[in-house]
C-alpha cells in the first residue's frame, strides 16, 4: 500500500494535466466564472476525463521490448501519432468554434453526447476485450480475436475513435468542427482497418490457419 | 492508446565498431535506449524509466545485448581451440595412458583443426593437467556441451574417435567412454551410429594422409 499512493498520486497529476492540456482554448478564451455557467463545455470536459480514466484503468503501460522497434510498423505509428495530434488539435478547435459561434440547439449536443458515450463505451470494451494485445502499432503475432465485442464487430475501436471525435465536438455544438474531424479521421481509420485486415490475412496465411478471411476481417486485434 | 497511454521511444546514444556475431565480422553499430514515455493524445510527454539498451549492427540490424561489445572472437577461437584439445587428451585418457600413437593423433588433428601446431610443452602440459584430473572424457565433455553448436558437437564426437582409435582397434576403456558420449551429448543412439560411420569412412578415406602428417 505504502508504494500505491504516489502511483495513483501519479495518476492523478495526469490526469489534472490532461484536463489542463484539453481546455486550454477555453482557459484562454473565457474567465472561470464564464466557464463554470458552460454546461456543454463541462459535459464535454467529463467526458474526454472519463475517457482518459477508463484508458488509464484498463489499458495496459506499453513495455517496448529493446529490438522490438524493428517490428514495428512505422507508417502505422506514425498514422497513430498524427490521429493523436488531429484529435487534440480537432478538440481545441471545436472549444473555439464553440466559443465564436452563436449558440445551437440542444439536441445537436445531446446527440453529440450520445454519440461521444457511445464512442467511449466500443474503446472501453475493445481495451477489456484485447488486454495486452490493444496496441497502436499493427503488429499481428497471434491469432484473431474472435470473442466479446469482436464477435460482432469489427474494429470497434476504430469506430469508438471517429464517435468520439465527431460527438464531442458536437457536444459543443461545432458542427464544422465534428464533420472536419470525420472527414480527417474517416480516411485514415479506413486505411488502418484496411492495413490491419491484410497483416491478419498474412499472419493467417503464415501459420495456414484455416480461419477464412470473412472471420479472420471481423476480428481484429490491434486499435 | 490513442487519449492515454504510454510508449517505448527509441533513441542511438552511441556508436562504434564491434564484432558483429551475426555477420562474423567487424562492423559498425549504434547503442540504442529504449525509454518508455507517458503519451497523451499520442504525444509523448513525460518520460518514464529506461526499459532497455541494446546493441544494433548497422549492417544485419540484428540486435544483440550490451555485453557483445565485449566479444573477442580470437579469444572465443582459442578458448574452443584448448576445449578440443583438451577432449582429445581426455580421450585419449579413457584406456589410462596417452601413447606416442595417441599423441601423434592428437598434433595432427590440432594442426587441421587450428592450422597450427600444438606447442610440445602445452601438450605436455595439457597431458599432465588431464592425468592429474578428478574427471574423465564425459564428465569434462558434459561441462562444454552447452557451449557447443551443433557443429562443435559432432567435431568433438570426431576427435574422440580419432584420438581413440589411434592404434587401429579401440581399447576397452575407449569404447565405453565412446558409448557414453552420445549421452552426454544428448545425441539419438541412431544418429550417433550414423555420425560414426560417417566419421570412420572419412578417417579410412584420409588415413594415408594423416600418417604421413603425423
Amino acid at each position: 500500500m505504502e508504494s500505491a499512493w504516489p502511483v495513483t498520486l501519479r495518476i492523478a497529476a495526469a490526469h489534472v494535466v490532461h484536463l489542463a492540456i484539453l481546455l486550454l482554448p477555453s482557459l484562454a478564451l473565457r474567465s472561470p466564472d464564464e466557464l463554470v455557467d458552460d454546461a456543454p463545455l463541462a459535459a464535454f470536459a467529463f467526458a474526454l476525463a472519463i475517457s482518459a480514466w477508463l484508458e488509464s484503468r484498463f489499458a495496459v503501460t506499453a513495455n517496448a521490448e529493446p529490438g522490438s522497434d524493428r517490428h514495428t510498423d512505422v507508417a502505422a505509428m506514425n498514422v497513430a501519432a498524427f490521429v493523436g495530434a488531429a484529435l487534440l488539435a480537432g478538440l481545441w478547435i471545436a472549444q473555439v468554434e464553440h466559443h465564436v459561434m452563436s449558440d445551437r440547439p440542444g439536441w445537436l449536443c445531446v446527440t453529440g453526447a450520445c454519440l461521444a458515450i457511445a464512442g467511449i463505451a466500443l474503446r472501453v470494451t475493445a481495451i477489456r476485450t484485447l488486454g495486452d494485445r490493444f496496441i497502436s502499432d499493427i503488429r499481428i503475432n497471434a491469432p484473431p480475436v474472435r470473442n466479446g465485442i469482436y464477435a460482432w464487430l469489427s474494429h470497434p475501436s476504430e469506430i469508438g475513435l471517429l464517435l468520439i471525435a465527431t460527438g464531442a465536438p458536437l457536444m459543443l455544438g461545432a458542427m464544422v468542427t465534428a464533420g472536419a474531424a470525420l472527414c480527417i479521421l474517416g480516411p485514415i481509420s479506413a486505411w488502418r482497418v484496411r492495413r490491419e485486415n491484410l497483416a491478419l490475412v498474412r499472419y493467417c496465411i503464415n501459420k495456414n490457419s484455416s480461419a477464412p478471411f470473412t472471420v479472420t476481417a471481423r476480428s481484429t486485434r490491434n486499435e | 492508446m490513442i487519449i492515454w497511454g504510454s510508449r517505448g521511444i527509441t533513441s542511438t546514444i552511441d556508436r562504434g565498431a564491434f564484432h558483429c556475431p551475426q555477420c562474423s565480422t567487424e562492423q559498425k553499430y549504434v547503442l540504442q535506449q529504449v525509454r518508455n514515455f507517458f503519451t497523451l493524445y499520442f504525444i509523448p510527454l513525460i518520460p518514464l524509466n529506461v526499459h532497455g539498451k541494446y546493441i544494433e549492427c548497422a549492417a544485419c540490424r540484428g540486435s544483440f545485448p550490451e555485453e557483445v561489445l565485449d566479444y573477442d572472437p580470437e579469444k572465443e577461437r582459442q578458448d574452443m581451440q584448448l576445449k578440443m584439445l583438451r577432449v582429445m587428451i581426455m580421450a585419449a585418457l579413457a584406456d589410462g595412458v596417452v601413447d606416442d600413437a595417441e599423441r601423434n593423433a592428437i598434433r595432427s588433428q590440432y594442426m587441421e583443426l587450428a592450422g597450427l601446431p600444438v606447442a610440445p610443452e602445452t601438450l605436455e602440459k595439457e597431458i599432465q593437467l588431464g592425468e592429474s584430473a578428478d574427471a574423465d572424457l564425459n564428465s569434462y565433455v558434459g561441462m562444454i556441451a552447452d557451449d557447443l553448436s551443433d557443429h562443435g558437437i559432432a567435431l568433438v564426437v570426431k576427435l574422440a574417435f580419432v584420438t581413440m582409435s589411434a592404434h587401429g582397434e579401440m581399447q576397452p576403456g575407449h569404447q565405453e567412454q565412446l558409448k557414453r558420449l552420445a549421452k552426454t551429448l544428448k545425441i539419438p543412439d541412431d544418429q550417433f551410429v550414423e555420425l560414426l560411420r560417417h566419421i570412420r569412412e572419412a578417417v579410412e578415406d584420409a588415413g594415408p594422409a594423416d600418417s604421413e602428417q603425423s
